[in-house]
């Protein structure tokens, strides 16, 4: 784990049993950050551990544990829908631009021919 | 006995498979338009890529091997325009101007605690995507970000692209990229908890 992860973490650079009381009695803010961390990158070991206590308990964090973990799930099966800019605003090349492109396609084309 | 026909001029062959590229444009302008505006969060600057990303692609159109399906090709080409754009700008933007903190609502009090209450979410993530309706949905919570932690959560989770790679790009360090992700999953979930999760309980 680098340090800067350590830092982002926890709050400081401590590691070992002082940083695991220290996350025991962490906030959920705290253990949520925690959560997304872990599914971009690897915990201490005693992260790990406070992770797992406090989700034992605490509804809140093991829902959003599950849900970040569904949420990423969920897109990697691919959602089409998701690489176009939905509806409602600016779905569309305006109609100038679609032009100037298309004619620049042509020019360049007529080049070669 | 049949004659052996000429083999057409080798240079002047159309490309194998069929590129059309005078109805690029008009095929798959506005869907490339999507792909880039989603990302660049920025009309003019979508419809410059989409021009440079075509322009790119006659030249190159020797090299299209007919693996992939027109509009595939395009948007992968596409793709390497989006994130050359990235990186020139976070290079401009050499410093963070905008707070990241400032960015995003709040998700928990003062002490700490979560706010607001969350419903179950179940599912199976297969279901779900296949569902068109979600889909939009889930398309339109992350098209609603705060531009920054779209663009990083983008290429990070829906591009595929490497930690450091993402890093080098945006021009941030992990710190930073960590945090953004982490808020932008904060955000879709809420998004997600209001427009589907609690509607179709
Ligand atoms: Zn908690």
């Amino acid at each position: 784990m680098t340090a800067a992860a350590v830092t982002y973490a926890a709050g400081d650079g401590r590691t070992g049993m002082f940083e695991f009381f220290k996350l025991l009695n962490a906030r959920c803010e705290d253990h949520a950050r925690l959560i997304s961390l872990s599914m971009d990158h690897s915990l201490t070991r005693s992260q790990r551990l406070a992770i797992k206590i406090h989700v034992l308990y605490c509804k809140a964090c093991r829902r959003f544990k599950h849900d970040a973990h569904m949420m990423r799930e969920t897109i990697k099966m691919g959602c089409g829908q998701c690489n176009e800019f939905p509806k409602a605003k600016e779905t569309s090349l305006s109609p100038e631009a679609a032009d100037a492109i298309a004619a620049s396609l042509k020019a360049r084309m007529s080049d070669d021919q | 006995m049949k004659m052996k026909r000429p083999l057409a001029h080798g240079k002047d062959k159309a490309p194998p498979s069929a590129l059309d590229p005078a109805q690029w444009v008009q095929l798959h302008g506005d869907a490339l338009f999507g792909f880039a505006i989603l990302r660049v969060r920025d009309r003019e600057v979508a419809e410059d890529l989409v021009q440079e990303c075509l322009m790119g692609a006659y030249e190159a159109r020797h090299r299209f091997t007919g693996e992939a399906a027109e509009r595939t090709w395009l948007t992968g080409i596409l793709k390497h325009k989006i994130i050359d754009h990235l990186r020139k700008q976070s290079r401009r933007q050499s410093t963070e101007t905008l707070s990241d903190q400032a960015l995003g609502e709040a998700h928990f009090d003062g002490r700490g605690h979560w706010v607001g209450r969350s419903s179950t979410w179940n599912g199976d993530p297969k279901a779900l995507i296949e569902n068109s309706e979600f889909q939009a949905t889930l398309a339109g919570c992350i098209a609603a970000l705060p531009d920054k932690l779209a663009t990083t959560f983008i290429l990070r989770e829906i591009d595929g692209v490497e930690s450091e790679e993402v890093c080098t790009i945006l021009g941030i360090t992990s710190t930073n990229m960590w945090a953004r992700i982490h808020r932008a999953r904060l955000s879709l979930r809420r998004c997600l908890e209001t427009k589907w999760f609690r509607e179709s309980e």
